[in-house]
């Protein structure tokens, strides 16, 4: 009896494990036929994560290849926020040290997602005092941020990103598509604690971006930079800009605005602030435009240095516009029209050369059209079809009136009389290049015309040297070297009509040394005051400006000819 | 003779089952220390990167400037007939002409122990 009762037991035992068995194998069937594709695929997205790997950034140097840009990594917080329990107490804490709004980071910490960005590229330091504080569902992402070392140096060059490194301004816009590089992908597996491993190396790794090379040279830029700085402030000028060109090249080695803004944190800073105002404003350029007419009158003949010309004693009518000299001026030579910057004298030099003429040559020098500095947002300025020009133009269009130029355009136009006449597209990318140092696109010296010949643009040189010496120029002159210029002093255009008596252009352009011109320099300020004068308010910039980047290049020259070693015969 | 095949069989079979598994986990192993690695790695081009930046920034002209400005703030041009002492660089400060405004010049214990043990005294005279 017990016998049979033990057996009775076995079977059920065995009855049950054996109906288990069979339920265990149909469920595996069961999950292997119909479940696996499914499971498969959970486990994966478990598992598995694709990673997009960033590129870098390319490099903007300068042309000693100084870096002006670099990247550096940033941290930038992020929560989850299901696992924040106290969020009000998060908010508060957070408010204080990452120095954001706490009603903004409840908003964010409240919402339904799993993830929330509470702010981007933060400081190392504010990064640190964070992490230190361990609180929960707080995260911190590696991200790279762009960095200028040098501040606000050469800023309206360099421009600025946005947050994801999009370049938007300057240089990084128009170079973004060198900059920004391609991004990579990297297989990664995430075990169970979320820890990242790499077990595969089925990577598509990242292109990074190509470094920029620039015409800027850092000294030179620092150099104009404080130059116009102090005479920005000192003059209490709305704006100014400089614009300094190797009139051999065409090379911008400086070029700077004022105000400025630091590319370090550009929404701090006003559109006004940070707009280009050497490529993007147009203004009248006043008497700095007479050495289109005086360029126009020598290369056609039409007048000879000592001509002599009338000057109205300082009144003159020019159909139903009176023309001023700013002092009465009688009998003047050619050259001293120039010299004294007399607007009848030049007024009376167009009337003989006839309006054509002056619009010909205003085309020639680059007037109204687009130079291709290859730098965002530049402007054509104002150059009117000649038929849109009345009667009155001759007594404006000669004197710098009736015409819309840009710091730029005058910067190449100067070039033009200081390197014999050519015309030299001004560039500010030298070289594009990779991380080894191959060579992707370089630019080079492109001369796009003759505009005068070389006799007439000596002979045009030596007045302009003597307008420093001795006319209008003469807080340019330098003890050290010998320079050339024209200083021009424009009445703004008065929104209700007419030209103001109280807002001024105060220009200056001119190149140095006189006689083997290396530089070439054109100084701009708006509305100046109380002193308004272009020789009085932007000569003396120029002056200072040039002295010193002639000092730098030729120091610059000796150290690299004491660095070569000396020729054997 | 059979029995003992199949042990041999299963034997291998345990043992390249064994093997396959230490190799695996070799792997994850190996792939947490590249990843160690690799973080490690990083950090240091990133300090690296803030280290240049560093650099860079102290070279940049606008600080290059301030540094020479701050460090030359003690130069002064000569006034056509003026003295000036060389102190020992420890003690080396610049004595104004006007005496009544510098401390060291007025305590006359100090300025006559100078004169004897000075290292170095030189006068310079400008002639107009």
């Amino acid at each position: 009896m017990p016998l049979k009762r033990s057996l009775l037991r076995f079977y059920v035992i065995s009855f049950f494990f054996i109906v288990s068995l069979f339920v265990f194998i149909g469920k595996l069937i069961f999950i292997q036929l119909f479940h696996s594709q499914y499971l498969t695929e959970l486990a994966c997205k478990q598992h598995n994560i694709y990673l997009e790997l960033p590129p870098q950034r390319g490099i903007i140097y300068d042309r000693k290849l100084k870096p002006l840009v670099v990247n550096t990594r940033s941290y930038s917080l992020f929560a989850v926020p299901n696992e924040i329990k106290n969020k009000n107490q998060v908010a508060n804490i957070l408010s204080d040290s990452a120095d954001l709004d706490s009603d903004f980071i409840l908003k964010r910490l409240s919402s339904s997602k799993h993830f929330a960005w509470l702010k981007r590229k933060l400081s190392d330091r504010t990064a640190k005092e964070i992490r230190d504080m361990n609180m929960d569902g707080l995260f911190f992402m590696k991200e790279s941020r762009r960095s200028y070392p040098n501040g606000t140096l050469a800023t309206h060059v360099l421009g600025f990103t946005n947050i994801d490194n999009i370049g938007l301004e300057g240089i990084e816009l128009y170079c973004n598509r060198y900059l920004e590089g391609k991004p990579g992908y990297a297989f990664f597996v995430r075990d169970a604690r979320q820890n990242v491993l790499r077990l595969e190396n089925s990577d598509k790794l990242p292109v990074d971006g190509y470094d920029v090379v620039l015409t800027i040279d850092q000294v030179i830029q620092y150099i104009a930079e404080n130059a116009l700085d102090e005479a920005f402030k000192k003059n209490h000028a709305k704006g100014a800009c400089i614009v300094v060109m190797d009139p051999r090249t065409g090379e911008i080695l400086a070029l700077a605005n004022r105000p400025t803004y630091d590319s370090n944190s550009p929404q701090s800073f006003s559109a006004e602030e940070r707009r280009n105002r050497a490529i993007c404003d147009f203004f009248e350029p006043g008497s700095v435009f007479k050495i289109v007419t005086a360029s126009a009158a020598l290369e056609e003949n039409v007048f000879k240095e000592e001509d002599r010309i009338f000057c109205e004693n300082g009144t003159y009518r020019v159909a139903n516009h009176i023309l001023h000299d700013h002092e009465p001026l009688g009998w003047l030579t050619f050259s001293e029209a120039i010299e004294k910057s007399s607007n009848i004298g030049v007024t009376k030099i167009a009337q003989k050369l006839g309006l054509e003429k002056v619009y010909k040559y205003a085309k020639l020098f680059g007037f109204g059209s687009l130079t291709g500095i290859r730098l965002s947002g530049e402007v054509n300025g104002l150059l009117k079809p000649l038929s849109a020009y009345s009667k009155t133009s001759i007594g404006a269009l000669p004197i710098g009136q009736e015409v819309g130029v840009t710091a730029l355009q005058l910067a190449c136009a100067i070039s033009v009389v200081a390197n014999g006449g050519l015309y030299y597209r001004p560039y500010i990318i030298n070289k594009i290049k990779d991380k080894y140092d191959e060579t992707i696109e370089e630019t080079k010296p492109e001369c796009v015309r003759r505009v005068i010949t070389a006799e007439t643009s000596q002979r045009l040189s030596k007045i302009l040297e003597r307008v420093v010496e001795s006319g209008t120029g003469r807080l340019a002159k330098s003890k050290e070297y010998k320079f050339a210029g024209k200083t021009g002093t424009a009445q703004k255009v008065d929104p209700r009509g007419g030209y103001s008596h109280s807002a001024f252009f105060a220009s200056f352009i001119g190149f140095a040394p006189a006689e083997n011109p290396r530089l070439a320099i054109v100084v701009v300020f708006d509305e100046p005051h109380p002193y308004y004068y272009g020789g009085v308010v932007s000569a003396p910039v120029f002056k200072e400006v040039a002295e010193k980047s002639l000092k730098y290049i030729e120091s610059e020259e000796k150290m690299n000819n004491l660095s070569q070693p000396p020729k054997t015969k | 003779m059979r029995m003992s095949k199949i042990i041999i069989i299963n034997f291998t079979f345990v043992i390249f089952a064994l093997l396959h598994v230490f190799l695996q986990t070799e792997i994850t192993k190996l792939g947490y220390e590249i990843k160690r690695n690799e973080d490690k790695f990083q950090r240091l081009v990133d300090n690296n990167n803030i280290l240049k930046y560093n650099i860079y920034a102290l070279e940049s002209p606008h600080s290059l400037d301030k540094y020479v400005s701050l460090n030359n703030s003690k130069l002064k041009i000569l006034k056509p007939v003026q003295v000036f002492g060389l102190y020992p660089k420890a003690e080396s400060k610049y004595v104004a002409e006007n005496k009544s405004n510098n401390l060291l010049s007025n305590n006359a214990v100090l300025v006559t122990l100078r004169k004897i043990f000075a290292s170095k005294q030189a006068e310079a005279k400008t002639i107009k």
